[in-house]
This record gives C-alpha cells, structure tokens and sequence, in this order.
C-alpha cells in the first residue's frame, strides 16, 4: 500500500497559492497497535490502558474529526480494574484525524503523538485516576512524557507517562506534601510541615540533594522558572508568591497572589499560572511586578465532583492540555481545554472520501483543512494522523519542504492511500 | 493422520529484502514446511503485494466510525453486505478448525486481482484427501525499532491427509459485521505461491504475514 501526502496553500477565496506532494512513508507502531487491537480483538496493550479496555475497539482506526470548534470542556469516561479509573476523549476535532505541527524531528516508529501540534484549543482529553483514597496535590511534568503527581495518601511522588499509568513512585521526604516542579534534571519539592521545607529530588529515587526552608509557613505550589533557572513558590498563609534563589532558597523577590487560596503553580513559556482553589480560576501572572493578565476559570461543580474538580489543587500545562490535580479523597485528575480564545489555527473537519477503484488500481484519500487566523505565519513542518478512541499518533511525515501559511490563507492537507493489484 | 498444531505468535522485526520500496505499507508472506521432528524442509519469503478492495473499504469504514447505515463492501460469499464499524472488526483471531476468518490456503493459482473476494479454491480442514488441519490464529504483539514497526500474524496447517497437499494461495479474511450486527467474512489480502509449496503427509506449513511499516 502506497501512501501520498499533498499539502495545498489556498487563498481565504479558495485559489490556490501552490501545492506540494511527498510519499507518505511513515507509518508508526501505533498504526500497528490498532490492527493488533482489531485483529486480535483485545484492548490496547500499550502504556496507559488497560488491555481489557474493550470500549476502545469500535473505534480503533477512528479519525472522523470534527470541525475545531466542536471542543467538550470536560469529559470523564471511567473504566475500572486494576483500581484505574481512565478517561478517553470525546471525539473533537483536535484528538483525531490529520494533525500539523511545527515540530521537524524525524519521524521514529515508537512515536506515539505529533509533538508541538497545532489547533484551536490544543485540547485532548481529560483524565481520571484513582485508587484507595488518594489525595493529590503537586503535578508537574516533562512536557514530553511523563508527569509526577504528589500524593499524600500514601505520601509518594509517582511518576507516571503523560496521563496514563504510572511507573515509579517513591516515598516524599516528609509527611504533608505539597508542591512540586521538574528543572529539567531534578523535581522540585515542598513539604508543608511547621516549617515547611523545600527539596531538590533525585527523580529516580527521590532522594534528596539538596534543601531549605521555604519562607512561609503554609506551603503550596512550586514552578521552576526556565528563562531564569529559579523556583517560583506560593503560600497559602503569607498569599505571597516568592521568587526563590534555588541554591539557598534566598527570597529575590515577591508579589501579592491574585486570589486569597493560593495552590498550585505552573511556568510556562515566560509566565507564571496559579490556581487558586477558593476562587476556581488559573491566573495567568506577569512574572515581574505580579499583575494578573488573564484568569481562566475552572468550570464549577455541577454534580458533586462527577465532572469538574471538587478541590482544585494542582496545575500542570504539558503544552497541550491544563491538568488540574483534585485533593479530594476521590483522586482525580482533570484536563481542562483551553477556551477558543487561545485559537491560531482553525482546523476544519476531516473528510474521509469513499475509495475509489480502477483496475487493478484503488485509492482513499483523508483531508482536512487548517485556517490560520494568528494574525502571522504559521510554517508546518510535520504532518501527522492520530486515530483511534484513544488517539495513537498512526503516521507522520516530516515535510520535505516547510509549508508556511500566511495570515488568513488556508492549508488543505490530503493523504492518498493505494493499492495496485 | 491426527496431527496437533498450535500456531507460536512471534513478535519480532524482520527485513528480508523483499520488504524493501516505497510503500507506506508491506505485507510479507513467509512460509515454513518441517516435518513431524520439527526440521525445516522448505522455508520461502516473498513480498506481499496483493492488498485487495475490500482492505481499503474495511479502512474506510473504520476510519470513518461508519456506524448503523453501514457501507457495501462483497463478502467471501460474493454477497455485497451493509457493513459498519463496531467492537466486531477486523477480528482475525479464529480459533483452529474455523476456516471462515484469519488465515486461510487454497490451491487456485490464478493470479491475484483487486476485485477477488475469496480464495478460488480454499483447502478445507481436515484429514481427509486434500485437507490440512487449520491451527488457531496467533497474532504476535506489534515490534518494532528505531525504523521499522511490524505486525505479525501466524498460522499452522498441518497435513494428517496421507497424502502431500500442495498450497498455491494464501490470503488474510477479517470479520466485520454488517448494520443487523451479524457477523461477515472479508478477504483483505490474496497472494499466489509460484509453483506451490508442498506439505507431504505429517509435515506442517507454517504461513506468516507480516505487516511492515519502515520509516
């Protein structure tokens, strides 16, 4: 079976501004895993779900994505064994289907999402965990492939793939922990004692390397500054965000938090985000001086913590999608998708066409289209297809060429599939 | 002649030069003949270039959720079914002595055409003159490495007729089921062997396809 991409430019009039076509090679395991699902008729027997998960099957090589816009804010699906408690996502537009990205690393079999993709609302799925009475706290993540969550039923940090299983955990230094962040090399952690304490942990073991007091007496969240190489740190009874020298804990600065309950804390890309778990809301905080510039809102509780965080804790962006710790008994984690004001490319529904013969030859081709509203350039360099109820990254294609999509103009990306006899 | 067979899943990369093109996808097909000891006595690799129609609607169909309404896709009974997508499809793990799904032999040896639907002469399970014992599918585990990524499915024929059984197709048929939810048999996938490969009597082929994919 051959494969074609064909990448077309078009004007918001619908003319064409040019066209490219490559082979499609790149076919990963996860196209692989899916047939392997179906043809044995077992469920996916990858990282992260269980292979019992039936549910999955009717859907293993879906990728009928609708337009972007059809994004379901929270959504929760449980299956329970092994004491997890999973989610898959509702399908929207941004799971499933041809994705694009600005991302150029080749292609490996074993990739199993297009990394930087590109949509409105970047969303994905939401996620729940649970097992015994866990309460979590601290969340944090690589940005690649794992995350660490605290917990402090039973006090341990565990590791886990990127909403998905765990695979280490390991004992906090003490017994009320609190926040945690990853340097890229070390987590980050405090505890929440008398006097609450701050580590550096060896991520392997958890050992610690390093500590020192934290300036206030309520500890809450931490976030390791990568423009600056310092730790960020807020306390719930100072309301104080502190900017912290990681080699002593010296305080270089600090500023009033936005809320009155602050709680978890994320860095990202030259901003600082607090959750705050009274006020239900994430504020997006300026770094020097503290003024919040922008507040995204958790969705309130509805039916008792069935479909949004009873008690937000935690905060972790993975450049996807924001996961909210909950410290109830309960467990959870929760995705939350970004409102569509973060929108700078529209993508427009898949189209799956009918195949087509002419002997001895037959061909299917997918499409989808990607509108750039950014107000820029967008340039592409990869193109991929996720697929399935728990979307597997089935293919990708590095472009052979950049496709840069200017302000308002539209890419029509197309895959061929055929055969000949 | 009785003889037991039990298809090994084997999940593991190979590049036999066959494999090598441009293709997003390969199928290869590798066959195995050892006798009663186990001792290979025959062992071919050819490439796979016989994805038929029904492979490309089968995808469409799942790549589309189609669900309910269905879509006409001809059976291994030259009946044209409503199929749709459900937690029923594409399933090739038939169990041993079930010649209706997974991999089945035949002895036709016209050449592979996008419209074949079914063997053109399947060899039936059995000890009887011309039969082979048909083993269960095993469907090893998807392998992979930094280039290649692999699906293997295996199955045994063991020959208890008295008689040397010869095989010249081989194909792949996966179930799905139509919109009234009964359950129907689609051949994927239909290769010819070049002059057949003969099983004598008490000695089992072993047919391999392997579905690769090389970035």
């Amino acid at each position: 079976m051959k494969g074609n991409l064909t990448l077309e430019v078009l004007r918001p009039d619908g003319r064409l501004v040019r066209r490219t076509q490559q082979p499609s090679r790149s076919i990963t395991v996860g196209f692989m895993k899916i047939l392997y699902s179906s043809f044995a008729h077992t469920g996916w027997a990858r990282q992260g779900y269980q292979a019992a998960n039936l549910e999955a099957l009717e859907h293993n090589l879906f990728m009928a994505a609708p337009h972007g816009r059809a994004i379901i804010p929270w959504r929760r699906e449980s299956y329970y064994g092994d004491g997890w408690d999973f989610a898959y996502p509702e399908f929207i537009g941004e799971c499933f289907g041809i994705q694009i990205s600005t991302d150029d690393t080749a292609v490996t079999p074993s990739d199993a999402r297009l990394p930087l993709w590109i949509g409105q609302g970047r969303a994905r799925w939401a996620y729940g965990r649970r097992y015994g009475s866990n309460r979590l706290y601290g969340i944090c993540t690589d940005r690649y492939q794992y995350m660490w969550i605290v917990d402090d039923e039973p006090n341990k940090i565990c590791k886990h793939y990127l909403c998905k299983e765990a695979v280490l955990d390991f004992a906090t230094p003490g017994t009320y922990p609190r926040g945690l962040t990853y340097d890229g090399t070390y987590l980050w952690h405090v505890d929440d004692a008398t006097t609450p304490v701050i580590y550096r942990l060896d991520p392997n073991d958890g050992s610690s390397t390093l500590n020192f007091n934290a300036p206030g007496t309520e500890a809450t969240g931490l976030a390791w500054d990568f423009d600056n190489s310092v730790l960020w740190h807020c306390d719930k009874a100072t309301d104080l965000i502190y900017k912290l020298d990681p080699a002593d804990g010296t305080v270089l600065d600090s500023f009033a938090a936005p809320g009155g309950d602050p709680c978890g804390l994320e860095w990202f890309e030259g901003y600082l985000y607090n959750l705050d778990k009274t006020d239900r809301k994430i504020y997006k905080i300026n770094p020097v001086g503290g003024a919040v510039v922008k507040t995204i809102p958790l969705p309130p509780v509805v039916d008792s913590g069935a479909t949004s965080p009873q008690s937000p804790w935690g905060v972790m962006f993975d450049g996807l999608v924001w996961v909210i710790s909950d410290n109830t008994s309960a467990g959870f984690l929760w995705g939350l998708y970004l409102p569509e004001d973060e929108t700078e490319v529209v993508l427009g529904g898949m189209e799956i066409f009918v195949p087509t013969f002419s002997h001895p030859n037959g061909s299917m081709v997918l499409r989808r289209c990607f509108s750039n509203n950014s107000g820029g350039n967008v340039t592409i360099k990869k193109v991929g297809i996720h697929a399935g109820a728990i979307p597997e990254l089935a293919a990708a294609d590095v472009l052979g060429t950049p496709v840069t999509i200017a302000d308002t103009q539209v890419l029509r990306a197309s895959y061929t599939l055929g055969i000949t006899v | 002649m009785d003889v037991k067979v039990k298809a090994e899943p084997k999940a593991e990369i190979v590049k036999p030069k066959e494999v090598e093109g441009t293709a997003v996808l390969n199928a290869v097909l590798e066959l195995t003949v050892k006798d009663k000891d186990g001792k290979v006595t025959e062992h071919r690799v050819q490439k796979s270039e016989s994805f038929l129609r029904q492979w490309l609607e089968l995808l469409y169909i799942q790549a589309s959720g189609m669900r309910w309404y269905g879509y006409p896709v001809r059976d291994t009974s030259n009946t044209v079914r409503q199929v749709q997508a459900d937690e029923e499809s594409m399933r090739a793990d038939a169990l041993a002595t079930d010649t209706t799904y997974g991999i089945p032999v035949g002895t036709g040896d016209t050449a592979p055409d996008i419209d074949d639907y079914a063997l053109e002469a399947q060899i039936a399970h059995g000890i009887g003159a011309g039969q082979l014992q048909y083993s269960d599918m095993a469907i090893a585990h998807p392998a992979f490495d930094a280039t290649a990524s692999q699906l293997t499915v295996t199955r045994d024929f063991a020959n208890g007729s008295g008689g040397t059984v010869t095989v010249y197709e081989i194909g792949l048929i996966l179930t799905m089921q139509e919109i009234d939810d009964t359950t129907r048999y689609f051949l994927v996938i239909r290769d010819v062997i070049a002059g057949g490969i003969a099983i004598p009597t008490g000695q089992t082929l072993t047919v391999n396809y392997r579905i690769q994919a090389t970035v």
